[in-house]
Parts: structure tokens; C-alpha cells; sequence
């Protein structure tokens, strides 16, 4: 069973530190986190950093990178989508997950 | 695709009501249905029909009234969560001796079976919650 997480939560959050783990676990996956609301700071910071490099898939919202100003400092392995993109990605997975 | 949209963040304090109405709407374009929109806990304050913010920002009850009379979606607002926040439709005031109400149509009252049975007819259900 496929999970889709949902994150909306700056990513000093314990639920951000949940979710990533959840995430990277082995069990119940494969993961996928999208990046949304204030959630997009989590693609800048150096914590979720590993997670990128270990393959975990991160998209991110860009209409909230862009409310951010934060679309130039987005790292290459993360993949801006538009709501249309949004909705489909939530249709690809078994379970869709908020935190 | 039936989508089912779960509401937990208030409008003016979370980002849930835009995020949420960005994605039905985005839904529907695709041809996706939006098979019911429950309000719960603070997410209730949306369906409050008094809510007059200024008229250079967005007007969350307005937009998503609206949209929901357009497509023509059950919009369900949580009947434990409303009362105690002070959003009660015409009957509910009649029962509690209120002189005035604050949910009207589009938005019903009722219950939490609404969410589960919602969840049980479609094929995703979407949490938009606080941030």
C-alpha cells in the first residue's frame, strides 16, 4: 500500500519530524511527502536534506514556494506542482495521509 | 475519481479554506467529483455567514458558498463542533431559544456520521488542516 503524506508544518514541528520518519520508514511504503502551506520550508532545510538523497520522493506546491519567495533556493530533487498536479499525485497513491 | 474534503483549519488563522477550495476546484477541471465538504472543529467558522472581512480580501464564506451552489456539492458543517462556536442554523436557534443564526444554505448541520459516511462513499478523503 502506497502513502501519500500531506505536510503543511514548518518543519521545527514534531509533527514535520513525525511525518519525515513515518516517511522513511522501510514498512508500509512506498512514501511520498508533498510539500504545502508552510510546509514548503521543510525543502530548504538541511534535516530533510538525507531524505532526498536517500530517493524519498518530495514534491512541493508551487503556488506556496512562490508565496515564500523560496523557488530559487529549492533543491533540484524536489519537483514543483501546480493544484492540477496536486490532485492527480492524491489519485496515484493507495492512502493519502494530512499531519 | 470521488473526492471527499475534510476542513479542520479556520479561515483567517490556517490556509486550509484556500488550499482546500484551490484543490476542488482543480478537481473538478479534471473531471473529478467532490462528493461532500465536511466542516470539523475550528474548520466550522467557515460556513459563518456573518464573517464581513474587508472587501479587499478574500471572502472565504462568499468564495466557497459559491463554488458550492455551482457544482452543486453537500457542504456538511459538524454539528458538535458548530454549536459550541457559536455557528447554529434557523432550527438549532429555535431549539436553544437563540435570537439569531449564522448558517444558512448552502451549509447544513448534521452529524459526524456525514464524515464517516463520506469517507466510506468516495475514493479519496482529503484533510486540509491547521498549519
Amino acid at each position: 500500500m502506497s502513502t501519500l503524506h500531506l505536510l503543511n508544518k514548518t518543519p521545527d514541528r514534531e509533527r514535520a519530524r513525525q511525518c519525515l520518519a513515518a516517511a522513511s520508514a522501510s514498512e508500509a511504503g512506498p512514501h511520498g511527502i508533498l510539500l504545502l502551506e508552510n510546509g514548503v520550508f521543510c525543502a530548504v532545510n538541511p534535516d530533510w536534506r538525507q531524505a532526498l538523497e536517500d530517493g524519498l520522493p518530495l514534491w512541493a506546491l508551487t503556488p506556496d514556494v512562490a508565496a515564500r519567495s523560496l523557488t530559487a533556493r529549492l533543491p533540484s530533487g524536489i519537483q514543483q506542482i501546480d493544484y492540477d498536479a496536486f490532485v492527480e499525485l492524491t489519485t496515484r497513491f493507495d492512502n493519502v495521509v494530512s499531519w | 475519481m470521488k473526492f471527499a474534503i475534510l476542513i479542520t483549519g479556520a479561515p483567517y488563522s490556517s490556509q486550509a479554506p484556500q488550499t482546500a477550495l484551490s484543490f476542488c476546484e482543480a478537481a473538478r477541471k479534471r473531471g473529478d467529483d467532490v462528493i461532500r465538504v465536511f466542516l470539523y472543529g475550528d474548520g466550522v467558522h467557515l460556513a459563518n455567514a456573518l464573517s464581513t472581512p474587508p472587501s479587499d480580501e478574500a471572502n472565504w464564506y462568499r468564495r466557497w458558498s459559491a463554488w458550492i451552489e455551482q457544482e452543486d456539492v453537500e457542504a456538511i458543517v459538524c454539528v458538535a463542533s458548530a454549536l459550541r462556536r457559536g455557528l447554529i442554523d434557523e432550527r438549532e436557534a429555535g431549539r436553544y431559544e437563540k435570537a439569531h443564526f449564522n448558517v444558512t444554505a448552502p451549509w447544513q448541520i448534521a452529524g459526524l456520521g456525514e464524515l464517516v459516511s463520506a469517507g466510506n462513499d468516495a475514493d479519496r478523503l482529503i484533510h486540509f488542516g491547521p498549519a
